[in-house]
């Protein structure tokens, strides 16, 4: 046990303490779930809940119109099959990532300082990739035979193509959200079972059959433990499977600019680089609206920024190979892209992307930036922005400009493009209005054993 | 300094290396002239390549200095990581990779001897052949950048990046031995980020002069993840080995409990299934897409005992090994371990192996057990150097930092074997 009296070096400083000091376990236990059961939602979740109510109504819309009159009504054409619906895909279940990062791969780091953030991102994760689903259902343009893409028995003796990644995306997706769901359920039940016994009236009820008759018993917290340390270790995995498989989409084909080996590794750190910008786009007003800075303090978004500086790294290194190799190939096709999209019809969104995701982490580096709410949240909206040009950039340049000039096209989103998109960020704000609404966004039997660490000297 | 126990095992491993260096060598000397005097390639029209005894004495030195370069650069990327991100894995094998680092101008110097001949004076890159490079277009394409003189600048480039931040942190980690002045922690933590974006990208571009260009039509973007990550599972092996030899005397028996071993296990996890991932999306990708200028890599390596190495380095260098280091039990014990880090440090020799010799023409469709063998001999030799120079610096300084805070918080966090 160290003493607690000897002065801290300074190399050991740390911007901020993982929690603020003064707390105590009933204490960590009223404020989180004083949001849900006591205190009333500020009007901001008000304006929030109705902005994206507004917008899934646009996506519903939007969507019973386009199975009214079909998929011209997007901006998909010849040489551009994939447009706006694969960029959302894959923007989205990029998003989708930082949720199980934070839980499973911190968890078997043993990174103390994912605790009170994973609640929320693995909420943000769940919600991402339903977001993420809504796309590939309405692109293939007849939803109502979607099942045809499981591989089922039937009389017709029809199987999917096992040897396209699209295929496996259905499995690695699937699984992803199934995994994903369980191992947030499973953290949520000592919560639930604490919102069972602090809360009042019919709610009771609710929160009881959910927390599954957790009584806090030795046995129940030695099986908790076990469930979830074996539900991390196979979402870790899952993490940089999904996006590994996203990336396939692209680099099994023989297309200039999406037949690159880099694509699996610099698909993933992308993604947990989008994942995370939009986690602290999420929790930098929520902590300040919910009172939440004691427990999300500078020192997660400091964290947060240094992921997301490192994972930025790695997609700026993904784009400096694209560019070498694209040169050192020796090969016409795989130059004539890259000085396409250096200075083709759609230069504005490939300088715009390597603003946003190249540059404009850069600032990162500065402690400042990281440890400040409003350049990081600028900067989280940046790369937010960036993430999706990216995909934008990768699909429309490389479909509209391929080999044959004699069947190069243009492309464009039309304005359905734009409510489906738009429409599903909707859905997403939704969804997180609601969580934030109904569930304890911090995990408070984890912060208590946080506290209790501090408290020993254990961890700073 | 160091304790007589270790001081006695460093000073007997150095006599071994030493009988190493000189049998390796001179039986890589020996056997290389035969094999390339008797059973050479001479150029054809088809194969513009010769691989007399130039090649066969140059083919196996390359191979091995590629094999033991990683254990200098990656040493510092270690080392750079460690002040990153700090961790009580790293922090016990701190002056391990410090040494290892301090051995880069031992490669800077073998490689002007080993690597630059080998550009100048033989057909080993075929883009420095005349006739090859107007077979294949593509390559004239890529002269600027594999030409003799661009390869000699870029690898004073890479050596200038790595011999820097190499005099950097042994020079700032010996300050701090001598001086506890925490503001050197402050400057190792500031500079350790670009120093690994460095990194990467030396060793990126690196690989590619080296080794991609080899086989020079052929081209892949993931290639520089592939020789980081066989790097860092060398260094982290080998790290391994070096802790269970010395860590039962002070100071590392203080520091060292079960969970060390656990995280250098987790890390040899770690890189063993990204290797896999790396390897494995490459071939994938490849193979789907089938072009000319791609695939030409793995038809060099197709045939009956060449893919029987596939195979075998499939299943021996990714599913063996991450299945045993799966197990909790193999990871907290640091006798089981260190088996498991020998095994992984020699199965990585076939693994260059595979990525180098095939591009020669003589190594081609089958496994060249001549070459093999003179691969492992020129491994065993300049490894033998090698081992003795790193231990030669590893004697020089305490093998834990003396004066460094971040240590006690990191062994208090283990000690209490919070999870």
């Amino acid at each position: 046990m160290a003493s607690t009296t000897t002065p801290i070096p300074r190399a050991l400083e740390t911007v901020a303490p993982l929690m603020a000091p003064g707390h105590t376990f009933e204490s960590i236990s009223r404020d989180i779930t004083d949001v849900v059961l006591e205190r009333p939602m500020p009007r901001a979740w008000f304006a929030c809940l109705g902005i994206g109510v507004t917008l899934l109504g646009m996506l519903g819309a939007s969507t019973a119109y386009l199975f009214w009159e079909g998929l011209g009504l997007w901006g998909i054409n010849n040489p551009v099959g994939w447009g706006f619906a694969i960029v959302n895909l894959v923007w989205w279940i990029g998003i989708g990532h930082a949720g199980t990062l934070i839980s499973a791969i911190l968890l078997l780091f043993n990174q103390d300082w994912r605790t009170a953030i994973n609640r929320s991102a693995e909420a943000m994760t769940l919600f991402a990739v339903m977001c993420a689903g809504i796309f590939p259902l309405l692109h293939v343009g007849r939803p109502w035979a979607i099942f045809f893409i499981l591989p089922y028995p039937n009389t017709m003796a029809l199987w999917p193509q096992f040897r396209s990644p699209l295929l496996w995306d259905v499995f690695a997706i699937s699984t992803y959200f199934t995994v994903s769901l369980l191992f947030w359920f499973t953290g949520l039940v000592p919560d639930l079972a604490t919102l069972r016994d602090r809360s009042k009236g019919i709610s009771r009820y609710f929160y009881g059959i959910f927390a599954l008759g957790w009584r806090g018993s030795a046995k129940h917290w030695f099986r908790y433990e076990a469930a979830y340390l074996l539900l991390g270790g196979m979402s870790a995995p899952l993490v940089v499977s999904v996006h590994t498989i996203v990336s396939f989409d692209f680099a099994v084909s023989v297309i200039p600019g999406w037949h690159t080996t880099i694509f699996p590794p610099y698909f993933v750190a992308g993604a947990i680089y989008s994942g995370f910008a939009m986690v602290l786009t999420i929790l930098i007003p929520v902590r300040v609206l919910f009172n939440m800075e004691d427990f999300i303090t500078k020192r997660h978004l400091d964290n947060m920024a240094k992921v997301m500086l490192a994972t930025g790294l790695v997609v700026f290194y993904g784009y400096m190979t694209e560019l070498f190799y694209a040169w050192y190939s020796g090969n016409d096709y795989e130059r004539f892209m890259m000085a396409n999209r250096i200075g083709g019809p759609y230069a504005w969104a490939y300088w715009c992307l390597l603003f946003c995701n190249a540059l404009s982490p850069q600032f990162l580096w500065i402690k400042w930036v990281r440890t400040n709410t409003i350049p990081l949240f600028i900067l989280t909206i940046i790369v937010n922005i960036g993430m999706w040009l990216e995909r934008y950039v990768i699909v429309v340049t490389s479909l509209t400009r391929d080999f044959l000039p004699s069947s190069w096209g243009t492309y464009a989103g039309t304005i359905f493009d734009w409510m489906a998109y738009v429409g599903s960020m909707g859905l997403f704000i939704t969804m997180m209005c609601l969580f934030i609404r109904f569930l304890p966004m911090i995990t408070i039997f984890e912060v208590r054993i946080q506290q209790d660490q501090l408290n020993r000297n254990e961890i700073r | 300094m160091l304790s007589d126990t270790q001081m006695s095992w460093i000073s007997k491993t150095q006599s071994k290396a030493r009988m190493y260096a000189v049998a390796g060598l001179l039986v890589t000397l020996v056997v290389a002239i035969i094999a390339g005097a008797f059973f050479g390639l001479a150029p054809t029209d088809d194969q513009p390549l010769a691989v007399g005894v130039k090649e066969k004495i140059f083919q196996p030195l390359m191979v091995a200095w590629l094999f033991w370069l990683g254990m200098g650069i990656c040493s510092l990327a270690v080392v750079m990581l460690h002040h990153l991100c700090g961790g009580a894995w790293s922090y016990t094998i701190q002056r391990f990779v410090e040494a290892g680092s301090r051995t880069i101008p031992f490669f800077f110097i073998t490689g002007i001897v080993i690597m630059l001949p080998a550009v100048y004076f033989t057909d080993i890159y075929p883009w420095t052949n005349e006739a090859y490079v107007h077979q294949y277009h593509i390559v004239a394409e890529k002269a600027a950048f594999l030409n003799p003189s661009t390869y000699t600048i870029a690898y004073f480039i890479y050596f200038t990046i790595w011999m820097l931040f190499m005099w950097l942190y042994n020079g700032w980690s010996k300050r701090l031995d001598e001086t506890a002045d925490d503001r050197i922690i402050g400057k190792m933590k500031f500079w350790a980020g670009p120093g690994l974006v460095l990194y990467v990208l030396s060793v990126t571009m690196a690989a590619t002069h080296f080794a991609m260009s080899l086989e020079p039509v052929w081209f892949s973007t993931i290639y520089g993840a592939w020789l980081i990550s066989s790097y860092a599972l060398s260094v982290v092996s080998f790290s391994v080995i070096v802790l269970s030899y010395l860590m039962n005397e002070s100071p590392i028996k203080e520091k060292v409990t079960t969970r060390t071993f656990h995280h250098l296990g987790n890390f040899l996890l770690g890189f063993t299934i990204f290797w896999s991932y790396v390897s494995f999306s490459q071939f994938l990708l490849i193979w789907n897409a089938n072009l000319p200028e791609e695939i030409g890599f793995y038809l060099h390596r197709e045939g009956s005992s060449l893919t029987v190495m596939t195979v075998f380095l499939c299943a021996f260098h990714w599913f063996v090994p991450m299945m045993i280091l799966l197990i909790r039990k193999n990871k907290t014990s640091i006798v089981t371990l260190r088996k498991i880090a020998y095994y992984v440090f020699f199965v990585r020799i076939l693994d260059l192996y595979w990525n180098t010799v095939p591009s020669f023409p003589d190594g081609h469709y089958a496994v060249n057990w001549t070459t093999l063998f003179l691969v492992i001999t020129a491994i065993l030799g300049l490894g033998g150097v090698w081992v003795f120079l790193f231990l030669n610096e590893l004697k020089k300084r305490p093998l834990l930092p003396v004066n460094d805070p971040r240590g006690e918080l990191m062994f208090l966090k283990d000690a209490h074997g919070h999870a």
